[in-house]
């Protein structure tokens, strides 16, 4: 086996450090707008912290609508905009820019179902102390949250793995374009099934690295 | 201290308008310990969270230590709030922060230095015997341990007015009374003024001085407790707060609360 993988290596190494760089930068940049987002879902809500019904239903419309959007279709169809924004449609950087594309509303949903389960009684009481919004939410919301932060940062780092072996269709390449040409395009279903226990490892590290932290973060129980 | 003038309070439900208060006027006095007792749904609740305004009032006027509150700019009112503590059933403390930190919480909140908040968070987890808790979270602590840590947490800002929302409603009758016998020491300590809303007669003949009893959003009858043994109850619900061996055991049980049948 070793001596089929040898040749290829140096290639099966450039596709992981692309699929690191894809994956890292689009869920960086997704974490913190998706938060952002999806703390805006929350306290615009109707009988939530600032109550700006019109606002919350836009913001809801938005969400949905790159939600829905399959993301191979989604690469497509933004590509005008990755050209705007990067400065050319195809390759690892260009590929970055629909996943954050993708990632912001995805994890701003996470976020806002997160915040939805924070006890309503300690935030009353920290209104009670006289807290204001923005310690409201930077205390009290995201400290109550923070263990479910960890994990929903846990789901869309596995899932953008998984989104990141689309992009090889815009040239971006990674860890799933690799498994692509050589186990698709050239019939070698020995590398394509190495490259997917190779995925299967890497996903199964980061769930139980999420999991630890969730656990150190957690103290409910 | 309190003074609560010809206030109302609507809420909409499903089912309509519903008047949570309806033209409720109180007076409490500086270092009074005022209970305010009814069954579910008399208003008591939401009366006093128009103390600290958590519930605006749709009319009527309310001031507390000669401020009118209503009249306030929010930024004022979070001024406010800070000299008046709250305590609730279901203590509310953050399950995130160490019992330390959440006696800080109100202080940080204050922006109050790191070393004076230490100073006075040790003062306050004193007060109520918690020191050696302070490093542990709250998962680790009793519903009554809870309570205190949320007692401390009330006064770390020095309020004037304590607020109590059927504080001793979810713990067992012993630790019922260690609750209420700190709040009756730092009433005395303190010379804090302290509002408790209970469904309990238990909880007001142990620790009240004055009493207001409520039905359907109105102060149905008001009186010093000394004045009990002499009082004919007027109405149907005193009657029943007051003739029934001190409890109130037809109150619709909430999950996990406990019902003192004494």
């Amino acid at each position: 086996m070793w001596d089929r993988i040898s040749p290829i290596l140096p290639e099966m190494q450039l596709a992981l450090w692309q699929t690191f760089y894809m994956v890292a930068v689009s869920v960086t940049i997704g974490v913190i707008l998706g938060t952002l987002v999806g703390t805006l879902l929350y306290i615009t809500r109707p009988g939530s912290l600032l109550k700006m019904p019109a606002t919350n239903a836009v913001l809801n419309v938005f969400v949905n609508i790159f939600r829905s959007i399959p993301f191979l279709l989604l690469t497509i169809a933004i590509i005008p905009f990755t050209r705007l924004i990067v400065g050319t449609a195809i390759g690892t950087t260009a590929a970055i820019v629909p996943m954050t594309i993708s990632c912001i509303p995805y994890f701003a949903r996470l976020i806002e179902s997160t915040l939805l389960e924070v006890n309503r009684g300690v935030i009353e009481a920290a209104e009670s102390m006289g807290a204001n919004r923005f310690q409201l939410v930077w205390k009290i919301l995201y400290s109550e949250a923070r263990a479910g932060f960890a994990n929903n940062i846990t789901i869309l780092t596995v899932s953008f793995i998984s989104y990141s072996t689309i992009v090889g269709i815009v040239g971006g390449g990674g860890i799933g374009d690799f498994a692509i040409r050589y186990g698709y395009n050239r019939y070698d279903t020995e590398i394509m099934m190495i490259t997917i226990v190779l995925i299967i490892v890497i996903v199964q590290v980061i769930q139980s690295v999420g999991n630890l932290i969730v656990k150190r973060l957690d103290k409910r129980i | 201290m309190i003074n609560i003038n010809d206030v109302s309070k609507k809420f909409q439900t499903a089912d309509g308008e519903f008047n949570a208060v309806s033209s409720v006027s109180l007076n409490i006095e500086e270092g009074d310990i005022f209970g305010i007792i009814g069954f579910s749904g008399a208003g008591k609740s939401t009366l006093m969270r128009m103390i600290n305004l958590l519930e605006r009032p749709d009319s009527g006027a309310i001031t507390v230590d000669g401020e009118n509150i209503l009249s306030l700019s929010r930024k004022e009112l979070l001024k406010k709030r800070k000299t008046i503590g709250m305590i609730f059933q279901h203590f509310n403390l953050l399950t995130n922060r160490t019992v330390f930190d959440n006696v800080a919480l109100p202080l940080e909140l204050a922006g109050v230095s790191r070393k004076e908040r230490k100073a006075r968070v040790l003062e306050c987890l004193e007060t109520v015997d918690l020191l050696e808790k302070a490093k542990e979270y709250p998962a680790k602590l009793s519903g009554g341990q809870k309570q205190r840590v949320a007692i401390a947490r009330a006064i770390t800002t020095q309020p004037k007015v304590l607020l109590c929302d059927e504080p001793t409603s979810a713990v067992d009758p012993q630790t019922k009374e260690i609750i209420l016998d700190y709040l009756k020491r730092i009433r005395e300590e303190l010379g804090i003024t302290i509002v408790i809303v209970t469904h309990e007669m238990n909880v007001v003949t142990r620790i009240c001085n004055k009493v207001a009893v409520m039905e359907h959003g109105k102060v149905v009858e008001s009186f010093p407790l000394e004045e009990i043994p002499k009082i004919e109850p007027k109405s149907a619900i005193s009657k029943i707060l007051f003739n029934e061996s001190n409890s109130v055991s037809e109150e619709p049980k909430e999950e996990g609360e406990f019902v003192y049948v004494g």
